[in-house]
């Protein structure tokens, strides 16, 4: 195991997020203080030992929030993925397989969510249906998953006219046999590597959603909303924008080294040694 | 409907034209017996190919029948493609048998349920060891690929094995040693081949009967003895000429 | 003096040496066949000659010697004078070999105008002529992009343009490998004609045998880096000595004669 992490370094990165996300997700229910119990008397106190990462407008215990904040936060956004998948693979397997008018009508719809920017197709869309954690999560699906569709189709149009799929054919397999037997294994590396990179576009989605005022709604502790809640105290407290700030800042750029080391390891396979 | 019991597969008169005009097959009709090999030979374009994926069903005909008699298989030209690079080689060797829809042929028979035992055996008839049936495709050379695909197609003990190219992208000692397996495969399971090859030597190496294809047009048909026979089509002459000064 | 004598070079990658100890020689307009399989090192051979080994690769020792020049400690500037104007090459791959959005001619043009000093008609008379030569409508031709011509006359205009400058050395890399053997023989048919017409030598890189039996004069046989045997075609074909080469002669299938099992020297459950 150590030589292994000695080998590829890029690992203890990855070793780090899963420890993190574990870390957060059972933290939060050993987290110091209620996280939406209000003290007046205790509003705005900087950084001790009974508040760790000091007090907010509220007299709120930031660390309380951010650690229960990183369960609505990071749980959220990888529900969004999860959905995002599960739309996203099934219609590019099938759109890329089927291929014909299917595809063609599929792909125009694709290029039609693609055609404006995420974010503002979000923000439109939430804006739309009012605020709220249900309509974000909505929002932000119906932005991602064009992407895995895509991808998985790129790939079984050019894996589907491949000898070993005829041969599939001839065995005398179905279309929904040769999609899990041949396809789904040529696909996951890539949409794994692609779902990594996203997770961090995720929460910065959320984040930025919730700041806006469209995400998650107070007293809920959110990264996102967190930072709007603080904008207000910026000068006086700073440390209310700075630490969810951090919080974000760290875990979109763990989750973007961890997608970068899945690129690497998918790759080796692919390259040929020597001439 | 019926062919006669000692025809596999007897196509008649197919005509293909693609979408984009081109005459991908223009009348032709052929016969293959139990335990024969049919050559086809032609250069590229000339509709091999699309006849072969006809015959299997993989692509349909406008026009003409094909009649066979029990179960097809197929060994492709390139053997990197041939193999799922994703699959072991246990599960690409298999897959026609895991199917379950074909019954365990009688030469595997007594290895029934045992599907490792029946996957090494297999390998054992194409000189290929037992332990790789756990590596991957990259981990193998393009001969031991191809003596793969090879295995699969004749696990299922079928009535027809269509060979599109099989050598082509092989080194010549290699192609050698395809062939002669191919040969000895076939004597000793009394399997009927078709050969498509732009190589007429590999063509005549291996068939009884050798069948020249021009665009889409098979132009003649004949013994394989009879290559060098003086009434021999032009298109037969310039592909022999390829290979003689 | 021979035009090109390849000796004592060995190329290695890391730690294994791809190409052996090799010694090669051609006369002027000389047509030798370099057979091998594949890993033989023939194409490595081939590309040290020109310098265009890829970095990983590196020449360990030996010489390369093109009409007297040293080739491996020539200046960059000098050698790619003469890998356009003497030393050319052909690859496996035509369509790679032209620019997909300039028109023929054009390239043609461009490839004169930074070799020769020719005058504008000049250069239009010698492409018309060449273009010419391997059958292919000058006028036609030239106002082409690469896409508008079929697979085989892009063939013939690459093969065009290596002998335009009229190359004292043509080397041929496996140029028949993806073609079927009715094309093998136009191309190859084409090739001898301009290497008769300009008395240019002829490096032909291949793994068919068959092929150098009807075009070779002189030929090397490689295997895992060294050259095994070499001699002209009638010692290689009638009395070869090297068991490899008898065994990649029996591997061929012949068309007369054809025996019941080719001879490969392979025996079942050899490591494969």
């Amino acid at each position: 195991m150590n030589q292994f992490l000695l080998r590829h370094p890029k690992s203890i990165i990855g070793l780090l997020v899963v420890s993190f996300v574990l870390m957060i997700v059972s933290v939060s229910y050993i987290a110091p203080y209620d996280p939406n119990h209000v003290t007046m008397k205790e509003r705005l106190l900087p950084i001790s030992s009974e508040h760790w990462l000091g007090t907010d407008h509220l007299g709120r215990d930031i660390f309380s929030r951010i650690l229960v904040g990183a369960r609505t936060t990071v749980g959220t956004s990888l529900l969004i993925l999860m959905c995002s998948l599960l739309i996203g693979i099934p219609i590019g397997l099938f759109s890329g397989y089927i291929g014909g008018r299917f595809d063609r009508v599929l792909m125009k719809i694709v290029d039609a969510f693609m055609a404006f920017p995420d974010y503002i197709f979000a923000i439109v869309l939430s804006g739309l249906l009012g605020p709220g954690m249900f309509n974000l999560i909505f929002a932000i699906v119906i932005v991602k998953w064009v992407g895995y569709t895509r991808l998985v189709r790129s790939t079984v149009i050019t894996e589907k006219h491949k000898e070993y799929v005829l041969l599939a054919k001839i065995n005398g397999l179905r279309s929904f046999q040769i999609l899990k037997k041949h396809m789904i294994p040529h696909i996951m590396g890539n949409v794994l590597v692609l779902a990594t990179l996203d997770l961090g576009k995720i929460i910065l989605m959320i984040a930025a959603l919730s700041y806006i005022g469209l995400g998650a709604q107070p007293p809920t502790a959110e990264w996102g909303s967190m930072l709007n809640e603080g904008k207000a105290f910026f000068y006086n407290a700073p440390l209310l924008m700075v630490i969810p700030g951090l919080a974000i800042m760290l875990f979109v750029l763990m989750s973007n080294l961890l997608g970068d080391y899945l690129r690497d390891k998918f790759d080796v396979k692919s390259k040929k040694v020597g001439i | 409907m019926s062919i006669p019991s000692e025809t596999v597969i007897e196509a008649e008169r197919l005509s293909k034209r693609y979408k984009c005009g081109h005459l991908a097959l223009d009348d032709v009709s052929l016969t293959v017996k139990k335990g024969e090999c049919l050559g086809i030979a032609g250069e590229s374009g000339s509709g091999k190919s699309t006849l072969a994926r006809c015959l299997l069903a993989i692509e349909s005909q406008d026009i003409g029948k094909i009649m066979r008699n029990g179960t097809m298989q197929a060994v492709f030209q390139n053997p990197s493609a041939s193999l799922n690079p994703k699959l072991k080689v246990i599960d690409s060797l298999m897959e026609p048998l895991d199917g379950g829809k074909i019954a365990y042929p009688s030469f595997l028979s007594h290895f029934r349920e045992d599907r490792r035992k029946t996957a090494e055996f297999l390998l054992k008839l194409v000189d290929i060891p037992g332990s790789y049936l756990d590596a991957y495709p990259h981990q193998l050379s393009g001969g031991q690929k191809q003596r793969i695909s090879i295995a699969r197609a004749i696990s299922v003990e079928p009535s027809l094995i269509i060979l599109d190219e099989p050598t082509s992208s092989l080194d010549v000692s290699v192609q050698a040693n395809i062939l002669n397996l191919l040969k000895d495969l076939q004597e000793d399971f009394g399997l009927s081949y078709l050969f498509i090859s732009h190589d007429l030597a590999a063509v005549r190496f291996m068939s009884q009967r050798i069948a020249i294809m021009q665009r889409g047009k098979i132009v003649e048909h004949f013994a394989s003895e009879e290559l060098f026979s003086e009434e021999r089509h032009p298109c037969t002459q310039q592909l022999i000429a390829v290979f003689e000064s | 003096m021979p035009l090109l004598t390849i000796s004592n070079l060995s190329i290695n990658h890391v730690d294994s040496k791809i190409v052996d100890n090799v010694n090669l020689e051609l006369q002027a307009g000389e047509w030798h066949a370099l057979v091998g399989e594949s890993g033989s090192g023939k194409s490595v051979t081939a590309f040290s000659i020109g310098r265009l080994l890829p970095s990983e690769l590196e020449v360990q020792s030996g010489s390369i010697k093109f009409k007297g020049t040293e080739l491996t400690s020539l200046a960059e500037k000098e050698l790619r004078k003469k890998r356009a104007k003497e030393i050319a090459y052909i690859f496996q791959d035509y369509q790679g070999a032209l620019t997909p959005f300039m028109k023929i001619g054009k390239q043609f043009d461009e490839l004169l105008y930074t070799h020769t000093d020719w005058t504008k008609s000049e250069r239009k008379e010698k492409i018309s002529q060449i273009l010419h030569r391997v059958g292919l409508q000058a006028e036609r031709t030239l106002n082409s992009y690469p896409f508008q011509l079929s697979g085989g006359q892009v063939q013939r205009a690459v093969i065009a343009m290596s002998a335009i400058l009229e190359p004292k050395l043509l080397i041929a890399d496996e140029p028949t490998t993806a073609l079927d053997s009715l094309t093998s023989g136009t191309v190859l048919d084409l090739i001898q004609d301009l290497q008769k017409q300009t008395n240019c030598a002829v490096l032909f890189i291949t793994h068919d045998l068959r092929l150098v039996k009807k075009y070779g004069e002189t030929v090397s046989v490689m295997k895992h880096g060294r050259i095994v045997e070499h001699g002209s075609k009638k010692e290689i074909f009638e009395s070869p000595e090297h068991p490899y080469t008898k065994q990649l002669l029996a591997s061929v299938p012949p068309l007369r004669n054809v025996p019941h099992r080719l001879n490969t020297g392979y025996k079942k459950e050899e490591a494969i």
